[in-house]
Formats: C-alpha cells, structure tokens, sequence
C-alpha cells in the first residue's frame, strides 16, 4: 500500500507540455514544429514574461501579490529609452532602467511590509501610479532603443538559442536555487503558511517581504530590458494585462495562492507551456481569440488536476497521521 | 435508574486504522457519565459515532432498550441526541435566536407560503432560557458579539431545542475562564436535576471527579473499564488511561542552584506591565502563577524582544541586556516557546525538520545557502533525545498528536542552546502520558543547569515542578513564593 505512485503537480504540467509538443508537431504540416529552431524558439518569445513570473511566484508563495508587475516594466523600460535617447550610452540606460525597478519595487516593498494593507491593494494603487510615470517621462511618444539592444534582443547564440532563452534559463536556475536551497526559500514557504511563527522564531518576515519586492521590481526592470531588445518600443499601454499573464503562469505553475505551497520550477514549465501554446496555435494561423480560449482550458484542466492531488494528498497523510497516533 | 443509552461490541476502522475495536458504554438515566482517554484514544471517534457523523462497522446501539441506528446527525437530533461542539458551530454573524433554531426554524404558512415563525421560536426559548436560568443573553445578539461562555450557553440551548434528553460535551471548559467554569458546572447541574443524561468528555481530572457520577476510560480503540466516581483514585484512572503506572506525576529533581542568570529590575510597560521586579537562578524552574492576560505572557514577550517600548534593568548572563529583536535573544540564548503552539509555535503544514531548525537556520547555513547534512544531524539528535513519535523527520507536524507537537516545539528552542528557556504553558491541550513525558523532559534540562521559566495555569503542574513561584496580577507582581511554602490556597489568594 506504501508503494503508491507519487503524483506531483510538477508531473502533471510536465505531461501537458509533452501532450501539446506532439499535437503542434503532428498538426501543423511538414513536421515544422520539431524543428529544433522552431521548438527552441517558443519560449523566447514570452522569455520576458518567464522572468517577472520567478520573483512574482515568490510573492505568491508568501500569500501575496503583486499587480503592479506590468506598468513597473513598462515604467523602467521608459526610464531606460529616456536616459539612453539622451546620453547614447547603453551601459548607462540599463544601469538606470535596474535602478529605477528596484526604487519602484523598493516602493511596494516598504508598503507592503510597514502598513498593514494587503500586498493585492497596495500594488493596485502602484499600478496606476507606475502607468501614470511612464507617461511622465515618455507622454504619448513612443522610444525606440538602440540597434545595440535590439541585435542583442533578437540574436542567438551558435544560431540556434535565442539570448532572450538563456537570459531566462540563468534566472531560473538562480530563483530554483533559492526557493530549494537557500534559508529564504524555507522562509518563504513559511512565511506563506504562517508568518506569525516565522516571526516568533527571530526571523525579520517584514524585511524579507520587502526584499521580494524590490526583486520584482529589479526583473521587471530586466524584462522591460529585453521586451524592448525585440519589441522595438514601449509605450504607457504596453503593460496593460500583462499582471494577469504573469500571475496565470505562476498559477498554472502549481502556486497556490493561499500562500506556502508552489515551486520556481512548476511556473517554469508553465512558462514553457504556454510559449508552445502561443507559438503552436499561430504557426496553424489561429486568432489571439482561439488562444484565450485554449489557454481558459488548460489552465481550468491543471487547477482541477492539482485540486484533485491534494485531496489525495490530504486523504493519505490523514490516514498515516491516525496510524503514527495509534502506534 | 434505568440504562437509557446502551452501545457494544461497536467497531468502526479507518483505511489502516482500528479507531474503535469492540467498544461499549451505558449511560444511565439523569446520569453524568465522563469519558476519558489519550488524545487519539478513539473519544472523539465514539461520540460521532453516536451522532451519527460516522456510520460504525459493525455493532449495536440501544436507545431506552430498542435497537435503533443513526445514519445522519439529524437522525441523533431526532430522538434526543444533541452534541455540544469543543469548538462552537454557531454562526458568528447571526443572532442567538436564529442559531438556536437553524435548520429547523418553526414555520407557519400565510397565503400558501411559509414563513418564519418568530412568535412560535420566541415562545421556545423562553421556556429553554428559563430552564437553563439563563438572564444575561438576549436573543437579538449577533453570536460575534458573545464572550465564549456565553456562545457555550446558546449552544447548549440550541441543543434543547431539540428537545435533548442526551447531551454530549465535548472538552467544554478547555477555552473557559475558572469562572465560566463554574457556571458552567451549575447549569450541567440543573439539566441533571431535570433528568437529563450527559456524557462529558476533558482532559481535566479534577473537572471529571467534580461533576462526573460515573467514568469510562477508553484506550487505543478500546473499553478499558467503567467504574463509579467515588471507587477510583486520580492515579488509578490515569493509570488505566496510558496503561501502565504512572510513576511520581511531577519528577521534579532537586537541582543544586547556581548563580542568577537573568535579574529583571522595574519592569514597565504602560498599561500592561508595572515595577515587576525578579531573578532566575542556574537550574531553577522559576514558576509564573496568575490568570489569564494577569501579564505573564507580556513579560516573556519583553524579555525576548517581540513586544517593544518599555523600561526595564535587565541582567542576562552577568551582563546589562535589552533585545532589539527576538533574533537579539536567540543569539545570547534566551528563548521563549508560545502557549500558541499552532499559532506562533510551529508552521503546522510543515515537516518536523522544517520546523526544528526554523529559529537557527541562520546558524546552520552557509551564506543563504542552508547546510542540509548539518540540519539533519541537529534534528535527528534532537528527535531522539525528546522521543518525538514519528515516522521520519519529513513528517507533517499537523499530523503528530498534541503530544508530539509541543516536544517538536520544546526541541526547536533546544536546538537554539538556549541558557534560558520559557516556557508559555507547555502542556496545554497535551494528554497525560505525554503531559508526564514534558515535565519528565523539563525537569532533566534543569538538572543539566538550564534555566527555565514556566508560565502555567495548571496550578498541580506549576507547584509540582517549579523551585520557586512568582504571582502576576493585573501586570503587577503580588507575591513570590519558595517551594517548602507552597501552597495552592495561598497562589490563588494571590492571583485572584
């Protein structure tokens, strides 16, 4: 009886990315999705959203939220064509744009942690506060970056593996490390559960809220960085929706919302499911439309999966409990 | 008096679990019968089998000497079977008149529709009020706005409301004050009077040889025995409930005490705290008596660091010392263990390991970096040395016994090394074997030259172990006491 499959979250996301590979590669004509440049290439797409979901799955884990993700990328990534369009330096703009992510993070962060608002209402009102400065500095002008950016944004290494996948791989393997390796991981996890014992066991929760925060707003600096390296420009649209897209990858990635149970590594293969999904379905020239409904789909079959897990979960460590008590 | 209420040969099993093996109780006509047992000795398990919350495997249930089955609990509220919750079911934003009633409100049909009947309910819980001599309540308050006693009372109404001959209370002053406790007891002892059969479930010795006619105790499953109040002893029934002698109840080891290790002078904290002024001594058990919010709790809080803005002189370990934060403590090793367990203890969805090593995580990794070998050889030693029960140390803590979950607890502060440990009513909602397990452990730690500090409102407990007693009241101390003075009468006169 002991010998039960282990079923994880991360198994179930994993057999929905195998499933969609085949079904794009067997629907759309001559074998073009398993071309390796073609497969390899999905995720680069939405590399930039990959990359906001890592800091933002570290916030949910924590209970908390951040809806202010969108219009802080477009904000630092306003920041950045401001400064470059005026000094011509590169090294400058991006030391600017990652600085003015991490004040705007710092901002959430400090909220969050010194008043006792929850973290879904402070950063509703940042939003509209980070909207409004990238219109500050842009108005209604659109910038354009650099070729330096831009050559770098869409370039490849060996001529296969897009700059914008290994940006996003080296940050996965960092938030990987420390969501399973690092004490604030462990923290985080805790903190989600329960903050009031995390607190009673000498741990500063409000400083490592805080210090998630100014995360978020340094990868959104960076994924403002690389939406301009392929998208040419930003303007103070740019970020609109982009909070849902982000939140639906850490959600499909298994995270729950009610805090403490979640995995950098479920969001990732999210995020790979859904640059399969988005690059499959408009490779079979399907509208935008189609793909919201799919991805409805998808998402609502993995939260029933996952619902469904934990109940077994649930059911299997009660039983084990009753046994350890009655031994 | 005649058997009103009779089950045997009951067996009811969980996927892997035996939770009741051929049990049986009678309960007799106006009687008030106590049924004790371990956490986990199947009590629970027993009563929502009589209330029809769990269908037994196998086994008969005689009401007045007919054989009846319950399937549901609304088939119990049919024949006079009512439950009184440990914690209460009442709905918080509703009144007391609409929760006695729920579910089945009196109804009366105007124009072929049918409506409440508030005349018809009005009517119902004048007579139950009457009954229980209830004044203080009224029927408009929202549930939200009543103490707990007062909650305890609606429900025991409720229950009534359908029309109950037997009622089932569950652990129903584990949340009460010594107060509430009393009136309490003076209602349970009206519905005795009026013929009304109980069966009464606690933890409390005292309680069960206070109120009880008779006793069943209950072990893994099993019937142990039935015996009327008056034939049994204290140690006989906390025999038979864990199965073998108990031994002495409080081991307290006579230590040979070493210099202060902490001296608090003119502790204040306005409006919670003044001029408390005291010292602990190497390998003592400095006991904290006083009632509940009397400051005690506040007082540990201070010391540690988690309650800030107040004044005080403190000498720890021969130097001046003043947290900044409860991580400040830590690191000179004071450590302080919540009466919360489930609150401020221990992140319950999380393993044992997890647990254990959350206070001193800083100490056992290597920059952000946590060293798992090093975690796992503090937690095993820790494990073994209090004999945490449990399949590993991944364990879920939410799925350890009361027990289990405060050794956990003791041993996430030992892990700290601490010099001086308080602890905040370590054995609440702990059962006896366990209990006598803690104290076991507690008495050691001193012996080997710990300091400790234990806050307890179990007064056996605190006079059985501490070598010293000082009395909180209203944030001000009223008396301290040496262990050849003690005596209950002379705690109480102080903390009352």
């Amino acid at each position: 009886m002991k010998k039960k499959l282990h079923i994880s979250n991360n198994m179930i996301l994993f057999v929905i990315l195998i499933l969609l590979i085949i079904l794009f590669g067997v629907l759309i004509p001559d074998g073009i999705f398993f071309n390796p440049s073609v497969l390899i290439g999905t995720t680069s797409d939405i590399a930039y959203l990959g990359i906001m979901a890592l800091p933002m799955t570290f916030i949910i884990l924590t209970a908390g939220i951040d809806l202010s993700v969108g219009f802080l990328m477009t904000a630092s990534a306003m920041v950045f064509s401001k400064v470059f369009t005026m000094t011509e330096s590169l090294t400058v703009g991006i030391i600017a744009a990652l600085a003015a992510g991490m004040l705007f993070g710092f901002l959430n962060g400090i909220l969050v942690a010194k008043t006792k608002i929850h973290s879904w209402l402070v950063s509703l009102g940042t939003m509209y506060i980070f909207q409004s400065v990238t219109w500050f500095i842009g108005g209604s002008h659109s910038y354009a970056p650099g070729n330096a950016l831009i050559d770098f944004g869409t370039g490849k290494i060996a001529g296969i593996i897009p700059n914008q996948l290994i940006i996003l791989l080296i940050c996965f393997l960092i938030f990987e490390l420390l969501d399973t390796k690092s004490t604030l991981g462990r923290y985080l996890h805790a903190i989600g559960h329960n903050e009031s014992a995390v607190i009673y066991s000498g741990v500063n929760a409000k400083m490592i809220q805080c210090l998630i925060f100014v995360m978020m707003g340094v990868m959104c600096a960076l994924a403002g960085l690389m939406f301009l390296g392929k998208s040419w420009e930003v303007n103070q649209t740019t970020g609109l929706n982009m909070n849902i897209e982000v939140i639906t990858l850490v959600v499909l990635g298994g995270t729950s919302v009610a805090g403490g149970v979640g995995s950098v590594r479920g969001t990732f293969i999210a995020t790979l499911i859904i640059g399969v999904l988005k690059k499959g379905l408009a490779l079979m020239g399907m509208s935008g439309d189609v793909y919201n409904f799919i991805l409805g789909a998808v998402l609502i079959v993995a939260l029933i999966a996952f619902a469904y897990l934990e109940v077994r979960k649930r059911l299997a460590s009660r039983e084990m409990a009753v046994k350890n008590m009655n031994e | 008096m005649s058997t009103i209420l009779k089950l045997e040969h009951i067996y009811k099993s969980f996927p892997g679990v035996k939770a009741l093996d051929d049990m049986q109780i009678e309960l007799e006509q106006g009687e008030m019968h106590a049924v004790c047992g371990e956490n986990g000795a199947g009590k629970s398990t027993l009563m929502k089998v009589i209330t029809g919350v769990y269908k037994a495997d196998n086994g008969n249930m005689y009401l007045n000497g007919e054989k009846i089955t319950v399937k549901e609990p609304n088939d119990a509220y049919g024949k006079g079977i009512a439950i009184i919750f440990q914690e209460t079911s009442l709905f918080k934003d509703l009144t007391v008149l609409e929760n006695m009633f729920m579910g089945h409100e009196p109804v009366k049909s105007i124009c072929g529709i049918k409506n409440l009947d508030y005349a018809a309910m009005y009517k119902k819980a004048d007579e139950i009020f009457e009954f229980l001599g209830i004044t203080d309540i009224s029927y408009d308050e929202k549930i939200d706005n009543l103490g707990v006693a007062a909650k305890q009372m609606v429900e025991i109404a409720k229950a009534l409301t359908y029309d109950a001959n037997i009622l089932i209370f569950d652990e129903p002053t584990a949340a009460l004050t010594n107060k509430e406790v009393r009136s309490l007891f003076e209602t349970i002892a009206r519905l005795k009077k009026q013929g009304i059969s109980m069966l009464y479930i606690s933890h409390r010795m005292e309680e069960i040889f206070e109120i009880a006619d008779r006793v069943t105790v209950i072990r893994d499953g099993s019937y142990v025995r039935t015996a009327n109040i008056g034939e049994v002893t204290e140690q006989q029934l906390i025999a038979w409930m864990v199965g073998r002698e108990m031994g002495d109840l409080y081991p307290k080891v006579e230590v040979e005490l070493g210099e202060p290790v902490l001296k608090v002078k003119n502790l204040n904290k306005p409006g919670l705290l003044e001029d408390i002024s005291f010292e602990v001594r190497k390998g003592e058990i400095l006991g904290f008596a006083g009632l509940a919010g009397a400051g005690r709790t506040e007082i540990a809080e201070c010391l540690c660091g988690l309650m800030k803005h107040y004044s005080a002189d403190i000498e720890f370990m021969g130097k001046s010392f003043k947290a900044k934060s409860y991580r400040d403590a830590i690191k000179e090793g004071l450590i302080y263990v919540s009466e919360d367990r489930k609150k401020y203890g221990l992140v319950v969805p999380m393993s044992i390991k997890e647990n254990m090593t959350m206070s001193i995580l800083y100490r056992i990794s290597k920059g952000s970096f946590i060293d798992f070998a090093e975690e796992d050889k503090t937690v095993e030693k820790y494990m073994k040395d209090l004999g945490v029960k449990a399949p590993d140390k991944d364990f879920v803590v939410d799925n350890l016994s009361g027990g289990n979950q405060q050794k956990v607890l003791v041993a996430k502060a030992l892990c700290a090394n601490p010099s001086l440990l308080i602890l905040d009513e370590p054995t609440r909602g702990v059962d006896v074997g366990a209990k006598a397990e803690i104290h076991r452990i507690v008495s050691n730690l001193a012996k080997e030259g710990l300091s400790i500090i234990m806050i307890s409102s179990d007064m056996p407990e605190l006079l059985g172990m501490s070598d010293r007693v000082v009395v909180i009241k209203n944030g001000k101390k009223t008396g301290e006491l040496e262990r050849k003075d003690f005596s209950q009468e002379q705690v109480l006169e102080m903390a009352l």
